[in-house]
């Protein structure tokens, strides 16, 4: 088996000269937050991802976040309660069923929720996107996100990344979560990164346990490149949450 | 000059990006009470909803849309206070208010891209801390892109129900061509409403007609309070 992906020494996978400018023509201004999609199916740990990089952000950028909750304010709530982010940066957006027609086809609500925070902290640097947990076919429209995460997870079976769909070929950066639990349920990594790589055509894979802060960093750094911030320095990886 | 009537369907098509995915018009709640779990109890719901809340923005839409066509664009911001002074006396339901503007506001929001002009943009300067009520974008939204008050009227009448009928279809597992089925055999009650508020476009705001379903306003408050929802409203 090669070099477990994930280990620290893989960092410098992902490479930050693949994040740019703002490709979106949402309000056309430079001053505006760029807003970073994150997405991915039902349970690969895109809240925590978003707690996690708010804690490790803090300080560094200022940001706000939308919530895409399917059936509760369940997302919302964990977030406010993780303490990672004041309460009044957060803004819950209802689906009516369907979670990816909010994030791609009909994408007002969410237009609406980033225009009211940006109008609400009009010196914030970046909005961060949840969507609600859909499928292998779910991405966000362009014309409500800049860049976007797709999360997947080893529990979800090492076949994954081969499926493909537009979150693992076209997302600014494939995240592999929940890598601590690889031995556990019989996933091995080097057929994800394998196959990641092979649909991805070069766009950057990040392996990742939020439990463990394994490779945190790399991801952290990865948006730090992007949007910039106040410092340009990684903060360290221990900022995983529990 | 009217515009085309594609642009009616362009509105009436559930793909329009205007946020009313996430609405189901009371029948999330409908259904969680019981009322409405089948076929037969669909069409009574939605002939209710058709009959009362329907036709208030049926009406509203089509006097919106031919108002805005017919009043000079410095006199527009008047229009737009009086409009959602009837419209909010007409929703008993806060809640109901709450979600008019929201989808308004959504709405305006798409038809500002879709069909730019003189008369968004001064709906829009109004907006301030309250979006203004669904029927009046619509009407505006329907002037703006040069449609009839009656191509207007027949798309909130057509909205009206066919939203409550996909949620429906999502919440129950109802079967699809049924519930189309139901749609199409409402067509002649759309039209009918349809008509008599185009022929009514010029009638002053305060007579706009607002037919009460209490139980629909119920529905609509006990909603707003549920912890656990798939829709909005």
């Amino acid at each position: 088996m090669p070099a477990e992906p994930g280990t620290s020494h893989d960092h410098d996978r992902i490479d930050p000269s693949q994040a740019g400018e703002p490709t979106s023509e949402v309000g056309g201004l430079q001053t505006r937050p760029r807003h970073l999609g994150i997405g991915g199916p039902v349970g690969s740990g895109k809240t925590a991802l978003v707690a996690a990089l708010c804690r490790a952000l803090a300080g560094h950028v200022e940001l706000a976040v939308v919530t895409n909750d399917i059936y509760t304010t369940e997302d919302a709530d964990f977030l406010r309660r993780s303490g990672a982010v004041e309460p009044e940066r957060i803004v819950a957006v209802e689906t009516g069923c369907c979670p990816h027609t909010a994030i791609r086809d009909d994408i007002v609500a969410n237009l609406d929720a980033v225009a009211l925070l940006a109008e609400r902290y009009p010196t914030a640097e970046l909005i961060m996107v949840e969507s609600g947990g859909d499928n292998l076919t779910a991405t966000f429209s362009r014309g409500l996100v800049d860049r976007q995460i797709f999360v997947l997870d080893v529990a979800g079976g090492d076949k994954v990344p081969r499926k493909g769909g537009p979150g693992v070929t076209r997302s600014d950066l494939l995240v592999i979560n929940k890598i601590d639990l690889a031995p556990l349920v019989g996933a091995d990594l080097s057929v994800m990164e394998r196959d990641a790589h092979a649909m991805r055509k070069g766009l950057p894979v990040a392996f990742l346990s939020l439990r463990t802060g394994e490779g945190l960093a790399a991801v952290v750094q990865w948006v730090l490149a992007w949007v910039g911030g106040r410092e340009a320095s990684a903060p360290q990886a221990d900022a995983a949450v529990n | 000059m009217a515009g085309p009537d594609s642009l009616a369907l362009l509105l009436a098509d559930a793909r329009f990006p205007a946020g009313g995915h996430a609405h189901s018009g009371g029948i999330e709640q409908a259904i969680d009470s019981g009322a409405v779990e089948s076929i037969p109890t669909l069409r009574t719901f939605l002939e209710g909803r058709l009959r009362t809340a329907g036709v208030l923005v049926t009406y509203a839409s089509a006097s919106l849309c031919h108002k805005a066509t017919a009043t000079e664009i410095d006199n527009l911001p008047a229009l737009w206070d009086e409009a959602n002074e009837e419209l909010s006396a007409r929703l008993p339901s806060p809640a109901s208010r709450a979600t008019s503007r929201r989808i308004g506001g959504q709405l305006l929001r798409s038809g500002l891209t879709v069909f730019p002009g003189p008369i968004l943009r001064s709906l829009s300067a109004t907006r301030g801390k309250e979006d203004p009520h669904h029927p009046v974008v619509l009407g505006a939204v329907g002037a703006s892109a040069s449609l009839t008050p009656h191509a207007t009227a027949v798309v909130a009448a057509y909205n009206s129900v066919a939203g409550p009928a996909a949620a429906a279809v999502r919440l129950l597992g109802l079967d699809p061509l049924a519930v189309t089925g139901i749609i199409a055999s409402l067509g002649p009650t759309i039209d009918d409403i349809a008509n008599s508020a185009s022929a009514e476009g010029d009638e002053p705001l305060r007579l706009l007609p607002s037919f009460a379903s209490p139980a629909l306003d119920l529905l609509t408050e006990i909603h707003s309070r549920r912890e656990e929802r798939l829709f909005a409203s």
